[in-house]
């Protein structure tokens, strides 16, 4: 018996075109995915991350099966969905980035509607709808009308409507979008548990990386309609940098020495003990005068830290943290404004 | 293995594939028609909910606004209709309410969710686009009612009017109406901008409401305007009514139901055709 689909979602060579609007002769088609190829695994949380413009809801449009082609192909649990988009949509839910239906309807209701249109019974739906609630928590919020609702409820809200009925895959455009920060990590949460517990694919169009980051078990990094980068944070981390950095905080007992000094006497011992040929020298930085920054190599780490907590002295350190590059370097590394300074970069050594 | 492979290797087990499809390819008639029901009735309560917001002042200003016409009409510069003459001010008045009220709501709402992407929200889920229109169509229809009941009602208040009630006089009413919303819904989906929709629709209500067979009756109109009356719902729906209305039954009556029966279908088809349901 042949059991598991492993590829959720196929998308290969995805290619949408705008044509352009108006008169004018001068206005080019707009090209907002461009070839795009990207294999999205069952059960996995799959971020879509990319400047504004990038692209990134018209390539979910399409694998939700709202907007055609122009060139390519999509295929959901195998299902050639260009051809069936009605499989896709009773398969997925969509939390949009604007325009959630039921303005004028109490929450509860709202959640009664949206579980019954995705084909649940009314008892089904009752039974799931008072379950979000409580998930939710919008207890409070249960017998309010959705268009009384705050911006961040909203979207709590529209998570909810997209909940109902159970869908395998879940795509939400901006989930945390408006949202406070209690409420930024509930959500966050609530994505991860869901995910976890009832192996609902996710896929995840966000601005907000370095949250992000935590849920995110393999991202595409997209801008201008390509695909700049594709993989786990991981991967995709190691690619852009070997290097993990030591963040020390110091305290007052340093006395007579200052950070300044104590950063020098303690390069000059590292660089006699480890430093080698094939690796990276250490780099240091002092950020303020209590606050110690060491780059090393990530291989090392955990001798270099063992060695430096000695040579400063534990009673010194108040806090110290050891971190690798973030998604949201990452991100920066491919969009942010050195990007084409990389590129360019990369395009001289080969 | 993806279904896709199954697909291409016919050595292959299909029952995975099978499993998919169970919910949805082969899923059987009777089930879709239940659930195209269900998602109707959903929709409608829904579009229920967003009228009922104003739905006070709906029934006031629409019960008014042709009471007032039925009055001014029977009056007009010293004008004593007979029975006939009332007759066609009722329907004419009737017409005119449809008009006004049913031609332009669906279109306007259509719009409206497609410029807050309401639209795009129904389209992702798995309902059929036909219940979605119908729903969308019949929340309207229950706007209506104060306009079709207040005409007559003023007609035997003020003028004691002798009026042939009965099942067929609803019936035409209704179908009158749902032609000219299910026209006007037509237009909602053709023409894309708000603004030249509103532009539009009140081009059509004045000749609709006034420049056709309507309150004035044909032989009367300029010829020009008898051919642009052929071809407008409005002037059917007139003139079914006061038939009805009078009581007489004749073939004129049968043909216009007919033509009206033919242009809702006519409207609900284009806009079935033509309604994007999708993001393109
Ligand atoms: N219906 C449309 N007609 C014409 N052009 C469109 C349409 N929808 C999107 N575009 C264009 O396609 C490009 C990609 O848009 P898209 O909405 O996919 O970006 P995005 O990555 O979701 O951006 P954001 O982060 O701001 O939501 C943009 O240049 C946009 O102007
Ligand atoms: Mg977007």
């Amino acid at each position: 018996m042949i059991e598991t689909v492993k590829n959720c979602i196929e998308v290969s060579n995805l290619t949408k075109i705008y044509e352009a609007g108006g008169r004018s002769k001068a206005r080019q088609p707009i090209v907002a995915n461009d070839a795009i190829s990207l294999e999205i695994n069952q059960g996995e949380v799959f971020g879509l991350l990319g400047p504004n413009g990038a692209g990134k809801t018209t390539l979910v449009n399409q694998i939700l099966g709202l907007a055609t082609p122009t060139e390519g192909s999509i295929f959901v649990k195998g299902i050639d969905i260009i051809k069936h988009p009605a499989f896709v949509k009773s398969l997925a839910s969509y939390l949009p980035q604007r325009g959630i239906a039921f303005e004028y309807t109490e929450v509860h209701k709202a959640l009664l509607f949206a579980g019954q249109l995705k084909g649940l019974t009314k008892i089904q739906a009752k039974i799931q709808s008072e379950q979000l609630i409580g998930e939710l928590d919008l207890g409070e919020v249960a017998d309010t009308f959705f268009n009384k609702l705050s911006g961040g409820m909203r979207r709590v809200v529209g998570l909810g409507l997209a909940l109902m009925g159970r869908p395998e895959i879940l795509v939400m455009d901006e989930p945390t979008n408006e949202l406070d920060p209690v409420r930024r990590r509930r959500v966050w949460n609530i994505i991860q548990e869901i995910n976890r517990e009832r192996g609902i694919t996710c896929i995840l169009v966000t601005h907000n990386v370095a949250e992000a980051e935590t849920v995110l078990q393999r991202v595409a990094i997209i801008d201008k309609g390509k695909v700049l980068a594709l993989g786990t944070p991981g991967k995709l981390k190691q690619q852009i940098s070997t290097e993990a950095f030591l963040d020390l905080t110091l305290n007052d007992m340093l006395e007579t020495r200052d950070t300044k000094t104590i950063a020098e006497e303690v390069k000059f011992k590292l660089d006699q003990r480890f430093h080698s040929a094939t690796l990276p020298a250490f780099r240091f930085s002092v950020e303020s005068p209590n606050n110690l920054k060491i780059y090393l190599p990530f291989e090392q780490s955990g001798e270099v830290i063992n060695f430096i907590v000695s040579e400063i002295g534990p009673q010194v350190i108040d806090d110290f943290k050891l971190a690798h590059t973030s998604l949201e370097d990452v991100y920066l590394h491919h969009v942010g404004p050195e990007a084409s300074l990389n590129k360019s970069e990369i395009g001289s050594r080969s | 293995m993806t279904t896709r492979e199954i697909e291409e290797n016919p050595t292959l087990n299909k029952g995975s594939l099978k499993t998919y499809q169970n919910n949805w390819l082969l899923r059987s008639g009777f089930n879709q028609l239940s659930r195209a029901f269900n998602d109707f009735r959903i929709i409608l309560i829904e579009q229920i909910y967003i009228i009922r917001r104003y739905l006070v002042y709906f029934f006031f200003l629409n019960t008014v606004g042709p009471f007032a016409l039925v009055f001014a009409m029977g009056h007009y510069a010293g004008f004593h209709p007979d029975q006939t003459e009332l007759l066609r001010i009722i329907s004419g008045t009737v017409t005119f309410a449809l008009v006004t009220v049913g031609f332009t709501s669906v279109a306007q709402r259509l719009s409206i969710m497609r410029q807050q992407g309401t639209l795009l929200y129904y389209c992702a889920l798995p309902i059929n686009k036909v219940s979605f229109v119908t729903a969308l169509l019949i929340s309207r229809l229950v706007i209506l009612i104060p306009s079709i009941v207040t005409p007559i009602v003023a007609g035997i208040i003020m003028y004691n009017l002798e009026i042939h009630l009965d099942l067929w006089l609803l019936g035409v009413m209704i179908l009158g109406a749902f032609s000219l919303v299910a026209l006007g819904t037509t237009l909602g989906v053709l023409v894309k901008s708000y603004e030249l929709i509103s532009l539009v629709c009140n081009a059509f209500i004045v000749v609709m409401a006034l420049a056709s067979p309507n309150f004035i009756p044909n032989y009367l109109l300029p010829l020009p305007l008898q051919v642009l009356g052929w071809v407008l719902p409005s002037t059917y729906t007139s003139d079914a009514i006061s038939h009805c209305l009078a009581g007489t039954y004749d073939r004129v009556s049968y043909f216009d139901v007919l033509v009206l029966s033919v242009m809702a279908l006519v409207g609900i088809v284009i806009t079935g055709k033509f309604l994007k349901w999708s993001a393109d």
